[in-house]
């Protein structure tokens, strides 16, 4: 099982000017921009809600997720890209939700109420109001099912995959396979990166604790030299 | 005792949610067209003409009305669209609309006598006399009451107005005298009247401060909520201020108004029909208050009394209160 | 072109005699042709001076001052409407309604429509006017569009020639009425209820100040009635008002100097003071208060453009 720790939020970061920029992993950028085509193949009517938004970019900040996402409206299909927490986004999002995983999949779904899960604080909003409630009234309405959409992106191997998921995912309920789903995907393609991110992180770590203790000693020393 | 069954009107700011609520067991869906000429003017909010059509199209088949709110007050100089949303609603063949400018009121009663009209909320009718002012020179044959009056108020109304009563059970609270709040402009410019919008989303900024969160609207700071504080919308009455050296929520705490207990009351008081708030919210929503509220009009009219289960994570600040019909703040 | 000024009703709940000779010295010293008198916010503090009102009524028009009688801005009850009776039967002067509830009782009478009235387009202020409407005083969030518009109106009948389009009267000074409530936040401030307030509101001459979380001054309240902070003020507009057709400027009472403040903007309006004198001298009336004005420019109405 993957394990799914809760790093810290990517809108944080971004108000507190932290570096971030796209993952540059073909295979996840590959499997992002397919979904987002399939989605607008199936809705026709989310982007055209969202003419009006055309060039804003929204993040989209899984809590219990080490990547987020940054979708960018356009007049026609939007553009997904994922985001680590390593480098510069090109452009400061306008907006960013931030929520669990399940909550977000969720309320793409139509699932569960948006407002609800923000006055109850699951959800974490910062930026441009505008541009979240426009993205979350068009989708409310398209009646999305994330799993057709998966399916959807898979192209002409559309239905094996669809009889891969049922075979994978039986006794799932359906947001749960969703999630599942979802969370599989990402990480899949990003664990690798990132088991190789934390190795480096803890080889940073050693080396700033290493120095820490360098620049203590002398003042130690210093303190034993007065007290004899 | 038997009462009689109350009309459940019920909102939907999509064709999604009209289905939505249609199944869920609603006697009529309102609506607003997607331009300025209604009271929730929201970004993706909201009907197009054809949208208009397909959405009676569901449900009158199914048994249910289509009301639609043109209840924004024309500009000077700019009384067209408002017109045209007018003539198109009577085309396409709601059932009523609801309308808050007497001006909209006067074209409509000449226009089209034959079309439906509701007095809006928005046009805070209190008293029966307003009431009789509006049935006399524009024909209404109903009004929705403002969301501050008690029981008896209610009654009172009821009792000696001359056409039907709608009041809130369910939903948003509005404490001001609705229509007639200049707050949302004066901070942001924009205000239910003006615009269709309160506290428009456009000004709204979350900003976080560590654990807290800041909440601006316009240039000022109107909330700040601690960590795992549950939260309400940012309108500026639910807004927390500071008053004789202390901070609360002096206008309105974040909660939402709950009246199903009441409903026997209500019934009995003369009242017609029962409003939900919410055309801004999830069709998840609509299904589940449409469906709660749809079981509490059926056991009020069995004689008994509906109690308020299950609803409460939907509302602001987490919690819903029986609002100004229980006269506690008096 | 003849230009009036007509003081405002005083809306808070200040001492009877406090009330008797604010409005005494109004008749007897401010420049200024029509005085609103009459309880708009709370019926409840009206039997303090309604006993007052023959001797008031009597000086203002002594001083040639034309009275108007004010009503309540939102009406619910029986309380609320005795006022507007009470201000028909005492036939004192033209009485103006603040709520769609009193229009009943005036209809075919000349009347005045009071801000709490809204007016927004031609369509209403024509219906007004058929009404009986002989001025109408326009909602404070209106732009400079809307005031033009209406004001144009009042030279230009619409379709009606055999009655006269209402006068438009415009508020030049004093707080913005924001909004208007069944509940009393003054009374919640004070941690009363509204039946038990024990007035609460006399507390506050000028109205209770509210402030945001970081301490700016941001509204004030007033029994039910929830006001800007700042003074709105349209000096500065004053030619453009004329310009656009306006020839009545309301200025709505605060604790300063309300004769000095009449006296400006009778100045003003007669061109006897030039622009930036006029400004400086309201700024030091105005004290620490801050003036708005961005409603008329169509922005955030707590702007001084």
């Amino acid at each position: 099982m993957l394990d799914f720790r809760s790093p810290p939020p990517l809108s944080g970061a971004l108000v507190a000017g932290l570096p971030l920029r796209l993952l540059p992993t073909p295979p996840l950028a590959w499997f992002l921009q397919q979904t987002a085509d399939a989605f607008c193949r199936l809705h026709p009517g989310v982007p055209e809600r969202l003419t009006d938004y055309a060039g804003r970019h929204l993040l989209l900040d899984p809590s219990d997720l080490p990547v987020a996402f940054i979708l960018t409206l356009t007049d026609s299909t939007p553009r997904i890209a994922a985001v680590g927490q390593d480098r510069q986004v090109p452009e400061a999002p306008d907006a960013s939700v931030r929520g669990a995983l399940a909550d977000l999949t969720a309320l793409l779904e139509g699932e569960v109420d948006g407002d609800a899960l923000f006055f109850s604080r699951h959800l974490q909003i910062t930026g441009d109001m505008e541009l979240v409630l426009a993205l979350r009234n068009a989708l409310d309405d398209a009646r999305v099912d994330l799993r057709r959409i998966i399916g959807e992106s898979f192209g002409h191997a559309a239905p094996l995959a669809r009889a891969a998921l049922d075979a994978a995912l039986g006794g799932y309920t359906r947001l749960d396979r969703g999630v599942s789903l979802l969370g599989r995907a990402v990480t899949a393609v990003t664990q690798e990166r990132l088991d190789r991110q934390s190795s480096e992180i803890e080889k940073l770590r050693a080396e700033v604790r290493e120095l820490r203790t360098q620049r203590r000693r002398p003042a130690t020393q210093r303190q034993r030299e007065d007290i004899s | 005792m038997s009462l009689p069954r109350l009309e459940l009107v019920c909102p939907a700011g999509t064709p999604a949610a009209l289905e939505a609520a249609v199944d869920a067991g609603a006697d009529t869906v309102y609506l607003g067209f997607r331009d300025c000429t209604n009271a929730r003017n929201f970004p993706g909010l909201n009907f197009s003409r054809k949208e208009l059509e397909a959405a009676i199209a569901y449900a009158h088949p199914r048994g249910s009305k289509v009301y639609l709110a043109i209840n924004s007050f024309p500009q000077a100089g700019n009384e067209g669209p408002w017109r045209q949303a007018v003539d198109d609603a009577a085309g396409l063949g709601v059932d009523a609309i609801i309308v808050s400018d007497i001006g909209v009121l006067d074209y409509t009663a000449r226009r089209h006598p034959d079309l439906r009209r509701h007095l809006s909320v928005q046009a805070s009718a209190a008293h029966p006399l307003a009431l009789a002012y509006y049935h006399r020179n524009f024909g209404i044959t109903r009004a929705v009451l403002p969301r501050v009056l008690t029981v008896p108020q209610v009654k009172e109304i009821a009792t000696e107005a001359p056409v039907e009563t709608e009041v809130f059970v369910y939903g948003g609270m509005c404490p001001m005298a609705e229509g007639r709040c200049a707050l949302s402009s004066y901070a942001t410019g924009r205000s239910p009247n003006t615009a269709g919008v309160c506290s428009p989303a456009s000004h709204v900024r979350y900003v976080p401060e560590g654990e807290r969160v800041q909440v601006r609207l316009g240039d000022f700071t109107i909330n700040r909520f601690e960590s795992g504080e549950p939260s309400g919308y940012p309108t500026l009455c639910k807004g927390r201020f500071k008053a004789r050296g202390h901070a609360s929520y002096l206008f309105e705490d974040p909660v939402s108004l709950d009246a199903r207990p009441l409903i026997p009351e209500l019934a009995a008081a003369g009242v017609k029909a029962l409003k939900i708030e919410g055309r801004q919210r999830g069709r998840a929503y609509i299904a589940q208050v449409v469906g709660a509220l749809r079981e509490a009009v059926e056991k009020a009219a069995a004689g008994r009394t509906p109690e308020t289960t299950s609803l409460a994570a939907l509302s602001e600040g987490g919690r819903g209160t029986g609002g100004a019909y229980r006269k506690d703040w008096r | 072109m003849t230009t009036l000024l007509t003081l405002g009703p005083l809306l808070y709940h200040w001492p009877a005699e406090a009330w008797r000779d604010f409005y005494f010295r109004i008749a007897d010293e401010a420049p200024v042709a029509s005085v609103c008198m009459g309880e708009v916010v709370c019926p409840k503090r009206a039997p303090f001076t309604f006993p007052l009102y023959e001797e008031v009524i009597e000086r203002l028009q002594a001083a040639g001052k034309e009275v108007v009688l004010s009503t309540p801005a939102l009406i619910t009850d029986h309380r609320d409407l005795a006022l507007v009776k009470d201000a028909v039967e005492l036939g004192a002067g033209l009485v103006e309604a603040n709520d769609v509830a009193a229009l009943p009782l005036l209809t075919g009478k000349p009347h005045v429509i009071g801000p709490y009235i809204n007016v927004y387009n031609e369509s209403t202020l024509a219906r007004m006017a058929a009404d009986g409407a002989v001025r109408v005083t326009l909602p404070a969030e209106l732009p400079a569009a809307s005031i033009g518009k209406l004001a144009e109106q009042d030279s230009a009948a619409i379709g009606m020639p055999e009655i006269g389009m209402p006068m438009i009267e415009i508020q030049v000074f004093g707080r913005w009425p924001l909004a208007i409530s069944a509940r009393c936040y003054h009374a919640r401030a004070y941690e009363r209820s509204k039946d038990g307030c024990l007035y609460a509101c006399g507390e506050d001459p000028d109205g209770l100040p509210v402030e945001t979380l970081d301490d700016e001054p941001f509204l004030v309240v007033n029994g039910v009635q929830t006001q800007s902070a700042s003074y709105g003020c349209l000096l500065n507009e004053l030619d453009l008002l004329k310009a656009c057709g306006v020839r009545r400027f309301r200025l709505s009472p605060q604790t300063i100097g309300m004769i000095e403040v009449a006296r400006l903007f009778r100045d003003r309006l007669d061109g006897r003071i030039d622009r930036e004198e006029a400004s400086v001298a309201l700024r030091q009336l105005a004290g620490h208060t801050a003036l708005s004005n961005g409603f008329f420019h169509g922005r955030e109405g707590a702007q001084f453009v």
